[in-house]
């Protein structure tokens, strides 16, 4: 089934289809039994749905709710007895030059620690804990005046896709994926000259460059596998360039 | 000189009703973020229905869904702090609640059957006990990103725009992973031979 009829299905089963729509739409049942049988199913289907109510359940978790909220709580901590448990120690000083000591030898313990880390330890481990970043490498090509460098970045199973182009003529980027895999999250120009343009299709968003342009697209892999998508770049509807990119 | 009396629009008189609410939730939201967690119980009370409702709504199981609104209300609480306050916290809550129930559901993959739907309904037409009770086994089987926006539409009784918020996602997707929703539940209705 092509992409009009599909959305004109979609349109109708919404109820959102104009009267213009409606009348294409028929003409297009007419003259296809398959497109005809599928919507008559789907209406069906709709209207099905539209009936369904949620069973409506009477609950009271407050108190539970409370109970875990306030063991989460711990008191108050107070530096103060353990200072006057050490202030007979260094009893020949006043209090506020001992507490000087003390956050000195802290202070220089952090730095001597982050200097050893910042000569001897890679990037991603000074983001310690399950936010570093994984960095891969960048995908660069170039074909007839247009340029396209993919950064990726993943954090955990958030997947950040940063589109660098620069191109002389107008050209559409189309990320395509499989949504049983990866969620698109979001998308969004970072900045852009012209050819400024966002479309949404079944398993795939596209956008225009011109210029300089920055897009940002944000996925979530809905698996532990490895996820592939397939980058396209295309002039006047030819195809630049075509490549596919595994997300581990 | 004319004087022109500017009068509020109807559309916006509605969103200063609405942000009237949100205006409370997001008072009570400071007050428990600077210590006042007593406080935090306004808002478990005003949202403990539609919370379980959702949950029970994905995970068709009455315990489950009891003890899974306790753990969004706690995971709510340890996140309040990054509360973003354009939002209200009932979409912040429900998204809580669909991630949350999302989660129990990959780690207890079962797909409830149709006589146990069957028997939870209350006394109607025994026909229209049967339809919902197909629809509700197919809505079971689907993958959870349809499974979630047909729950949001048809029994939670959302908007496109409100579950664009929710999900973070665009209205468009919404719209087109509904479409893919409604292919696979008739697919699913066709296969387990109700059609």
């Amino acid at each position: 089934m092509n992409k009009e009829t599909r959305k004109l299905i979609e349109s109708s089963i919404d109820g959102t289809i104009s009267a213009e729509e409606e009348a294409r739409l028929s003409k297009l049942l007419a003259e296809s039994k398959e497109a005809s049988s599928l919507h008559r199913q789907l209406l069906e289907l709709e209207r099905h749905l539209q009936t369904e109510k949620a069973t409506e359940h009477e609950i009271d978790i407050a108190d539970k709710v409370m109970q875990r909220v306030r063991a989460k709580q711990q008191p108050a901590f107070s530096l103060r007895p353990y200072l006057e448990s050490i202030s007979g120690f260094f009893s020949f000083l006043p209090m506020q030059y001992a507490v000087a000591v003390l956050v000195g030898i802290v202070a220089g313990s952090a730095f001597t620690w982050f200097l050893s880390g910042s000569l001897t330890t890679p990037d991603a481990e000074l983001l310690s804990g399950s936010m570093a970043p994984t960095r891969q490498e960048a995908l660069s090509f170039t074909r007839d005046n247009t340029s396209l460098k993919i950064v990726p970045y993943e954090i955990e199973e958030m997947v950040y896709l940063n589109f660098l182009v620069n191109t002389r003529e107008d050209v559409e980027v189309s990320v395509e994926f499989d949504d049983y895999e990866i969620a698109l999250k979001s998308a969004s120009y970072v900045s852009a000259a012209s050819n400024q343009f966002t479309d949404y299709g079944m398993n795939n968003i596209s956008f225009g460059a011109a210029g300089r342009t920055n897009f940002q697209v944000i996925m979530e892999k809905l698996q532990q596998e490895s996820v592939i998508l397939s980058v396209t770049v295309l002039k006047d509807n030819r195809t630049l360039y075509t490549q596919r990119i595994n997300i581990q | 000189m004319k004087k022109t009396i500017e009068t509020v629009p109807k559309k916006h008189r509605k969103t200063f009703r609405e942000s009237g609410a949100m205006d409370e939730d997001h008072d009570i939201i400071r007050q428990v973020i600077k210590g006042d967690v007593n406080k935090y119980r306004i808002l478990i009370e005003k949202y403990q229905g539609a919370v379980f409702n959702l949950c029970y709504q994905m995970l068709n199981n009455y315990a489950d869904a009891e003890e899974l609104t306790q753990d969004v209300f706690v995971k709510a609480y340890e996140h309040l702090g990054g509360f973003r306050f354009k939002y209200r916290f009932f979409s912040w809550i429900y998204r809580i609640a669909i991630n949350t129930s999302l989660g129990h559901i990959k780690h207890n993959q079962r797909h409830t059957g149709i006589d146990d739907i069957r028997s939870k309904m209350s006394d109607t037409d025994e026909r229209d006990k049967d339809i919902s009770a197909h629809l509700k086994v197919a809505i079971d089987m689907l993958k959870e990103n349809h499974k979630t926006v047909i729950i949001l539409k048809y029994y939670e009784q959302l908007s496109y725009k409100e579950m664009s918020v929710i999900l973070e996602i665009p209205e468009k997707t919404i719209r087109s992973r509904l479409y893919d929703a409604r292919l696979s539940m008739k697919q699913i209705l066709e296969e387990t031979g109700y059609w």
